[in-house]
C-alpha cells in the first residue's frame, strides 16, 4: 500500500514537470509566392523573375550630347573615344541627315561581368566567341532613336584589359525587334559584321606615360558592337550540365559559364526535360567558372562553381547562396 | 345478613357459570406474541391468570425498579463496572426462579430453559457455606441452570402463585420474599461505601430473621458477591456484580439485604436491557470523551492542477496593444506542489502551513513572417549528354519553402509561497470533510517567456532581465474545501478544491498595464500522521 502511494505520488510529480517543450511552431507556406515555385516551364514567360533580375544588373548609361550636323569626337574615361563624322545620322524614315543636338548613350562591355549584366553572352549561333570588348551606342533626338546614314560609319577606339588579338572581327548583337528596353533579350546572339576584316590594334599612352593597347573598330551600325573572334571549334569540346535545388528553376535562374583565361561568357540554357541548365561546345580541359544568378521573390542568390578541367566531369551541382545585390554586382565586376 | 343472603343467592346462581373467552382476545391483549416468543417469554394462552399476573409482576417490577434506580442514583454506580457486566451477559438470559415445592407444576408449558442462562450458576459458593445449609435451601429456592433436572426446568411456570419471571431477572421475586424474610439492619448507613457482600446470603432467603450479613472484604471499592450452590460447586467461575452503596463500608457495619437486592436487581435489569439491545447492535465500547488537547502532527504532500484567471487593468497602454496582447495570450493548465505541516488544535480545528511551488502557464502565440523551411529531397534527373549518352543523376538536395510561422511559446509565472491556513474538519475515521481558509505569503516570483513591447514585437523576458514583473507579489487569500479518505493506519488521501486570490498584481508600477492572477485548483495529496502508533 505504501509503495503504491509513493509510486503514485512520484509519478504525479513527474507528470507535472515533464513538459519541457518551450516552443512550437506551425509553418504555413505563402500561397502563390514565387519563392515557393519549383515548377519548370518550357519557356520562361516575359514576367519571369529572370527579367527582373536582368533589370537589377543593368548599369547606368553614359550620356553625352553633340551636334550631329557637325560631328564630334567624344571621349569617355578608360580611354574610350568615339569619332562621329558630320551628318552621319538620319531618322528612321528620313533620308536626309539629322541635325541639331542629339543625346548619345554609351556603355562599354569591358569585362566579362559586363556581358552578364546586359545578358550579352559571347556566343554566336551556338558557337563560342572570344571578345576583346564591346560597347553599346545609341543616339537619340527628341526621344527618337537615330541610325547611321548609309555609307556613314563611326570609329570607336578603346583600350582592352588584355593584350589585343589580331584576328578580332566586328560583331553586332542580334536583338528582338522592336528593341526591348528592359529584361533579357532572349533573341540575343552575336553576328559577325559583313565586313570580316580584322579589327585594327590601337596603342597609345596615358597621361602617365603608360602604354595602352586596344582596338580601333569602325562600324556602320549602332547599338551593340563588339570585337570578337570565333574560337577553334575543331578542338575537343563537350556539353556541360548544371543543376540546382528545386527552388531554382528556369523562371528565376540564369546560369553562365565564364572562362577563366578568356573573355568568353556562355549562357547555359534551360533544359526542361532534365530540369537542368546546359550548353554545348565547351572545350575540354577549359577552366571555367559556372555562375548562377537567381531571384526568388525579392531575394537574390548567387551560385558559383569553379571547374578547372572541363571534361573530367561535365555535370555540376550549383548551390546558390542568398546574396545582396551589391555583393552580386561586386562579384560580377570582379570577373 | 341481608347482604349475605343476596351474596349467597348470586353465588349459587353463578357457581358453575363460566363465561367463554372470545376468540382472539388473547391476541388483542398480547398482539406481540411472536415477539414474546422471540424474547423467550413463556405465557401459555390457556393460563387465564397469566395476564393479570404478568401485569402484577410488571407493576411490582416497576416499583422495585424505581427504588433500585433511586438507590443506584444515590449509590454512584460506576459506569465501567456496568459495562463489563453487560458485556458478560450479552447472550444469556438469566432466570432466578423461586418456587414452592408444595405446589403442582404444570407440564403444559414448553420449557424455555435453552435460553435461560443462569447468572446464579456462575456464582461461586464461598467455602464457608455448609452443605447442610445448601440442602435446606432446596426447599425454598431453586435456580434454573442448563444442567438442572426436568423438574427444575418445568418449574418456570406454576399453577400456584409463584414468583417466576421468564427471560427477566427475577430479582423482584427475590426481593419480595427476601425483603419479607430477611431483616438486615444497618446502623451506620451513612458510612457505607461500595463494598463486598456475599451474594450467597442474598440467596439464602429461608434464613429467617437472618443475622447481619458478614462482610467478607471491605478493602476494595467494589463489592464482590459470591454464592455457592450445590449444583455449581464444581464451577470456579466467578461473576462480579457491581453493587454499590452511597456510604462507606467499614468492618462491622451491617446493611440491609433488601438494599443489596435492589442493587442486584437493578443490575440484573440493566443486564436484561443490555441483552435485549445486544441482539440489535454489536458491542460498542463507548469511550469516555477525551478532552485532552490533540497531540497529533500531520505532514501533507500534494500536487494540484491549477487554472489561472487573469485580469488586466489598463494604465497607459493603447487599445491596439491590449487587443494584441489579449489575442496573443491564453491561459493554460498550471500546477502547484508543496508540503504542509498540519497541527490539529482540537479534533475539529487544525492549522496548516508549509512551502508551496506554483507555476502558472500561459501560451503566447505570435506570427513571424518570411520564415524559411528547408526540406531535404531526393531528385533524380535524366540528362542526355548526347545520342546514346544518357546520364541519370540522383541528387539529395534541399528545398526551401517560405511562409509564416505561428509560434507558440509558454510563458511561465513561477512562485514560491508559504500558505498558512486554518480549517474545520469533521466526519468519521473513514471519511472526513473540512473547510480551510487562510493567507498565502509569497516568497519569490519570477517569470520566463516573451511579452509584447510597445511596438507589438515580441521581447523575451527571463528571470534576470525583467522590467515588467515584480519579484514578490505579496499576499493572497486562500479558501478550500477538503475531503479526506482514510487509506491506511496513518495515511489519508485528500482532495481539496481551492481558490486563491492574489491581492496585488504581478506587474510593477512601470508597466503600462496591471496584470493580476487568481488561481483555482484541486489539490490531491496524502496526509501522514507523524505520531505513528
Amino acid at each position: 500500500m505504501k509503495k503504491n502511494v509513493f509510486i503514485s505520488t512520484v509519478a504525479m510529480l513527474f507528470f507535472f514537470t515533464a513538459c519541457k517543450k518551450e516552443l512550437s511552431d506551425n509553418f504555413t507556406t505563402y500561397p502563390g509566392d514565387p519563392r515557393n515555385d519549383t515548377v519548370w516551364v518550357a519557356t520562361a514567360p516575359g514576367n519571369a523573375p529572370i527579367h527582373q533580375l536582368a533589370n537589377q544588373f543593368l548599369p547606368d548609361l553614359i550620356i553625352d550630347t553633340f551636334d550631329c550636323a557637325l560631328g564630334d569626337t567624344i571621349t569617355f574615361k578608360d580611354y574610350i573615344s568615339i569619332r562621329i563624322p558630320a551628318a552621319s545620322f538620319t531618322e528612321n524614315s528620313a533620308t536626309t541627315p539629322a541635325s541639331g543636338k542629339v543625346r548619345l548613350e554609351f556603355f562599354r562591355l569591358k569585362k566579362k561581368g559586363d556581358f552578364i549584366k546586359f545578358f550579352k553572352p559571347t556566343t554566336s549561333s551556338g558557337y563560342l566567341v572570344e571578345s576583346g570588348g564591346g560597347f553599346f551606342i545609341r543616339v537619340v533626338k527628341n526621344g527618337q532613336e537615330l541610325k547611321l546614314a548609309p555609307n556613314a560609319s563611326i570609329t570607336v577606339r578603346f583600350a582592352d584589359t588584355e593584350d589585343p588579338k589580331t584576328n578580332m572581327q566586328v560583331f553586332h548583337a542580334r536583338e528582338t525587334l522592336p528593341f526591348i528596353s528592359s529584361g533579357i533579350d532572349t533573341m540575343h546572339t552575336w553576328t559577325r559584321h559583313t565586313d570580316t576584316s580584322w579589327i585594327k590594334i590601337w596603342q597609345g599612352q596615358d597621361s602617365l606615360g603608360n602604354v595602352l593597347k586596344g582596338y580601333e573598330l569602325t562600324t556602320t551600325q549602332l547599338r551593340w558592337t563588339a570585337a570578337n573572334r570565333y574560337i577553334d571549334s575543331s578542338l575537343p569540346h563537350t556539353n556541360i550540365f548544371a543543376y540546382l535545388p528545386q527552388n531554382f528553376t528556369n523562371k528565376n535562374t540564369l546560369v553562365y559559364a565564364v572562362f577563366e583565361n578568356q573573355k568568353i561568357v556562355v549562357n547555359l540554357t534551360a533544359e526542361y526535360r532534365s530540369r537542368s541548365f546546359t550548353t554545348m561546345r565547351i572545350p575540354k580541359g577549359a577552366k571555367i567558372r559556372i555562375l548562377s544568378f537567381s531571384r526568388l521573390g525579392t531575394d537574390l542568390y548567387l551560385g558559383t562553381k569553379l571547374v578547372n578541367d572541363v571534361g573530367t566531369n561535365n555535370v555540376y551541382k550549383i548551390e546558390p547562396q542568398k546574396k545582396s545585390l551589391t555583393d552580386i554586382l561586386a562579384y560580377i565586376n570582379s570577373l | 345478613m341481608t347482604d349475605n343472603q343476596f351474596d349467597n343467592f348470586v353465588r349459587a346462581k353463578l357457581h358453575d357459570h363460566s363465561a367463554p373467552v372470545p376468540a382472539g382476545l388473547w391476541d388483542k391483549v398480547n398482539p406481540a406474541k411472536d415477539d414474546d416468543d422471540r424474547k423467550g417469554i413463556i405465557i401459555p394462552r390457556k393460563f387465564r391468570w397469566g395476564l393479570p399476573l404478568l401485569a402484577l409482576l410488571i407493576l411490582a417490577g416497576s416499583v422495585t425498579g424505581y427504588f433500585i434506580f433511586s438507590d443506584d442514583a444515590s449509590g454512584n454506580i460506576t459506569t465501567g463496572q456496568n459495562t463489563v457486566a453487560q458485556t458478560g451477559s450479552g447472550t444469556g438470559n438469566s432466570t432466578i426462579t423461586e418456587t414452592n415445592t408444595s405446589t403442582n407444576h404444570q407440564q403444559n408449558t414448553p420449557p424455555e430453559n435453552n435460553n435461560q442462562i443462569d447468572a446464579a450458576a456462575n456464582i461461586e459458593a464461598p467455602s464457608t457455606y455448609s452443605k447442610e445449609e445448601e440442602a435446606n435451601q432446596k426447599n425454598s429456592l431453586s435456580i434454573n441452570e442448563p444442567e438442572t433436572t426436568a423438574t427444575d426446568k418445568n418449574a418456570t411456570v406454576s399453577s400456584t402463585p409463584t414468583r417466576t419471571l421468564t427471560n427477566t431477572i427475577d430479582e423482584n421475586i427475590a426481593s419480595s420474599k427476601g425483603i419479607d424474610n430477611i431483616n438486615i439492619s444497618n446502623n451506620k448507613r451513612k458510612n457505607i461505601t461500595p463494598g463486598s457482600i456475599e451474594s450467597m446470603q442474598v440467596l439464602n432467603k429461608n434464613t429467617k430473621n437472618s443475622t447481619p450479613i458478614p462482610f467478607v472484604r471491605n478493602t476494595d471499592l467494589t463489592t464482590r458477591n459470591e454464592a455457592s450452590i450445590s449444583s455449581t460447586e464444581s464451577r470456579d467461575e466467578e461473576m462480579v456484580y457491581p453493587v454499590t452503596f452511597s456510604g462507606n463500608f467499614e468492618p462491622g457495619n451491617t446493611i440491609s439485604l433488601s438494599k443489596a437486592n435492589f442493587g442486584l436487581s437493578g443490575l440484573m435489569q440493566r443486564v436484561q436491557v443490555s441483552s435485549a439491545y445486544s441482539r440489535k447492535f454489536k458491542n460498542i465500547i463507548v469511550c469516555p470523551p477525551y478532552k485532552v488537547r490533540n497531540t497529533d502532527w500531520f505532514a501533507e504532500v500534494y500536487v494540484s492542477p491549477d487554472i489561472a484567471f487573469k485580469s488586466i487593468e489598463n494604465r497607459s497602454a493603447t487599445t491596439q496593444y491590449l487587443a494584441k496582447k489579449d489575442s496573443s495570450e491564453s491561459m493554460r493548465l498550471g500546477y502547484s506542489a508543496g508540503v504542509r505541516l498540519v497541527k490539529p488544535i482540537t479534533d475539529n480545528f487544525l492549522v496548516r502551513t508549509g512551502l508551496q511551488y506554483t507555476q502558472i502557464n500561459e501560451k503566447f502565440t505570435y506570427r513571424t513572417e518570411d520564415e524559411v523551411k528547408t526540406i531535404t529531397v531526393i531528385s533524380v534527373r535524366t540528362i542526355i549528354r548526347g545520342p546514346g549518352d544518357t546520364l541519370r543523376v540522383t541528387d539529395t538536395s534541399t528545398v526551401q519553402q517560405v511562409g509564416f510561422k505561428t509560434n507558440s511559446i509558454k510563458n511561465r509565472y513561477r512562485s514560491f509561497d508559504i500558505p498558512v491556513t486554518v480549517g474545520y474538519q469533521f466526519g468519521n475515521d473513514n471519511l472526513q470533510f473540512g473547510i480551510n481558509a487562510g493567507v498565502i505569503f509569497n516568497i519569490s516570483s519570477w517569470y520566463q517567456g516573451v511579452i509584447l513591447d510597445s511596438s507589438l514585437a515580441t521581447v523575451p523576458i527571463s528571470k534576470g532581465t525583467n522590467q515588467v514583473y515584480k519579484n514578490n507579489i505579496g499576499l493572497g487569500l486562500y479558501g478550500g474545501i477538503s475531503v479526506l479518505k482514510r487509506m491506511g493506519e496513518n495515511t489519508q488521501l485528500f482532495f481539496e478544491p481551492y481558490f486563491r486570490y492574489n491581492l496585488s498584481g504581478i506587474t510593477n508600477g512601470q508597466a503600462s498595464y496591471q496584470q493580476k492572477f487568481s488561481l483555482g485548483g484541486l489539490s490531491i495529496g496524502l496526509r501522514y500522521n507523524l505520531n505513528r502508533r
